[in-house]
């Protein structure tokens, strides 16, 4: 069995003409936090759904633990994937949809279902169409929480969800990984937001991989200069510049690189992740 | 294998329904069997009181005479409701338990078995219906023609009880596999299969109007023609020579197979059908 939770090697797909995934290949080992990130169009739901056989690739693979999930027992198995836009039958009541989680997940925590519900609140006699789209979050949320399957994968996971609401899935993910580690991939846009749990990141853009390294990594390389303009460039000099931006004859550089040069009367501070995200992506654009 | 898990799953989501449709059925069937006897006993009474014969009759309560202990009855509407349950697992709950990480097959395997303890139900419920029925006529005051043995009374007419079971069975299994292929069919490629039929009634109108063709689109519709007549007169008695009159025992084993080869022949429908 294959060491990494999940694994493409040349993934491509394309919808006609348009190409949504190309030529895409990494690995993710097992029992870490993965965010993945990219615009929208970028080819990330559509990666989701190849791994979880809701879709065929056109060339390539995806594997779950070594083996692809189509039609594959022993990998599906594994696999929770919480999709943005769930395809629940609009008169399934919240309980019966848990009850059947209870019947097909092998790992299902039935009581740590029930301390969730109850923690976001949410009435299990509604039905599904009755739920607001927060509380169809949430129950997407409880799902990929209580399932407890060694690669969970939630799809904006956030959409619709209070700031209340939010936290407490935050909290309750790491402290349920601490004590059941696993494989999770969040795909979201709220990207400064859930930051702090990544552990490592893959950016997709225009359906190929941009970046995959560990977050705190990626961060260390990465820098938002402010000062005057010409000091900012020196700074900058050996740096790769991602964005440029002036004020009030205040320049603010965002760049990327190991050789940074100190200049007195220049600030330099982390530059966030979303920058970060948004200016590679632009600068892939360009 | 997850197979027993799609099972239970169907029962949560159609158990209760199921289970009070056949409550009400239940109670409407018996209970309108009983008034509809009254009513015609109570017809009886009055057209021979009108002729004259009232008097020649024991008494009004002989008019309340039952003289049909079948055996299986309702089993059309059952077929109806199995077929309804077939094509409705082929739909919405495939696509719910594709995104729960149930495989295909499973999907498959699991709704085919839960249509089985339907069609299991179903046929004793057929059975069952009519005694409860039969029960309830003798608890009201109705008596059967002839004097009826324990048995007839609790197992209805049939002379072969479990060979007439097992070929109402294979009846409900047959619609279970030809509705399951149908759904998945009509699921996967409805627009391929709208346009055909779309494109057949053009042509039908067109071959039926008998307008007057240029030379290629004659040839065509002449190849329609031929192709019709063929189907008519060459498939369809082939069809129905295999459905003919036989021995019980083999239209049960035709129908069975039926079942579950056409069930099987869905997978190959399923293995590759996206969720969207």
């Amino acid at each position: 069995m294959s060491e990494y939770a999940l694994e493409l090697k040349g993934l491509t797909h394309r919808y006609g003409k348009h190409v949504a995934l190309d030529n895409m290949s990494f690995q993710l080992e097992p029992g870490r936090i993965y965010g993945l990130l990219g615009r929208n169009g970028a080819g990330k739901t559509t990666l989701l759904n190849i791994l979880s056989a809701a879709i065929f690739p056109t060339s390539g693979e995806a594997l779950i633990f070594g083996e692809r999930a189509h039609e594959h027992l022993a990998a599906l198995k594994r696999l929770c994937f919480v999709r943005e836009k769930g395809m629940y039958p609009p008169a399934i009541r919240v309980r019966e949809v848990l009850k059947a989680c209870e019947a097909l997940y092998p790992n299902w925590d039935k009581d740590y279902a029930q301390r969730l519900v109850q923690r976001f609140e949410l009435n299990d006699k509604k039905r599904y169409k009755q739920l607001s789209r927060g509380m169809e979050s949430s129950l997407g949320l409880i799902i990929g929480l209580a399932s407890r399957a060694p690669l969970t994968i939630f799809d904006e996971p956030s959409l619709g969800l209070d700031a209340a609401a939010r936290e407490h899935f935050y909290d309750e993910l790491l402290h349920d990984l601490e004590q059941f580690p696993r494989t999770v991939i969040i795909s979201t846009h709220l990207i400064d937001e859930v930051a702090r749990i990544f552990e490592e990141v893959v950016i997709v853009d225009k359906g190929r991989l941009v970046v995959h390294e560990p977050t705190e990594q990626l961060l260390s390389r990465a820098y938002q200069i402010t000062g005057p303009a010409d000091k900012a460039e020196q700074a900058a000099r050996n740096l790769k510049i991602l964005h440029r931006d002036s004020l009030a004859g205040v320049a603010v550089i965002s760049a990327m690189g190991e050789d940074l040069e100190e200049v007195p009367g220049v600030t330099v501070e982390p530059l966030p992740l979303q920058k970060l995200f948004v200016y590679m992506t632009e600068e892939e654009e360009k | 294998m997850r197979v027993g898990g799609v099972v239970r799953y169907n029962y949560i989501r159609y158990g209760k329904a199921l289970l009070a449709a056949l409550i009400v059925v239940t109670v409407l069937t018996v209970g309108s069997n009983i008034a509809m006897r009254f009513i015609q006993a109570d017809n009886m009474r009055i057209e021979a009181m009108g002729n004259g014969t009232y008097g020649a009759v024991a008494s009004y309560d002989a008019m309340r005479i039952y003289s049909n202990p079948a055996s299986f009855e309702w089993t059309g509407m059952f077929s109806w409701v199995i077929l309804w349950m077939s094509c409705t697992l082929t739909g919405r709950d495939r696509k719910f338990l594709v995104t729960l990480s149930v495989s295909r097959y499973e999907i498959l395997m699991g709704n085919f078995l839960f249509l089985i303890t339907m069609a299991l139900a179903s046929t004793v419920l057929s059975w069952l219906i009519p005694l409860i029925n039969r029960l309830a006529l003798l608890a009201v005051g109705f008596r059967f023609q002839s004097t009826l043995s324990t048995q007839t009374l609790i197992l209805g007419n049939s002379v072969r009880f479990l060979f007439d079971g097992a070929m109402v069975f294979s009846d409900f299994m047959f619609t279970i596999g030809l509705f399951t292929l149908l759904g998945y069919l009509f699921g996967r490629w409805w627009k391929q299969i709208l346009v055909i039929m779309g494109a057949g009634l053009v042509i039908f109108i067109v071959v039926m109007s008998q307008l007057a063709l240029g030379t290629f689109s004659k040839e065509i519709v002449d190849g329609i023609r031929w192709a019709a007549d063929f189907a008519i007169t060459r498939i369809a008695p082939a069809i129905e020579k295999l459905f003919e009159w036989r021995e019980s025992y083999q239209m049960i084993l035709i129908q069975l197979g039926l079942g579950v080869g056409l069930t099987a022949l869905s997978y190959p429908v399923l293995y590759k059908f996206k969720i969207k």
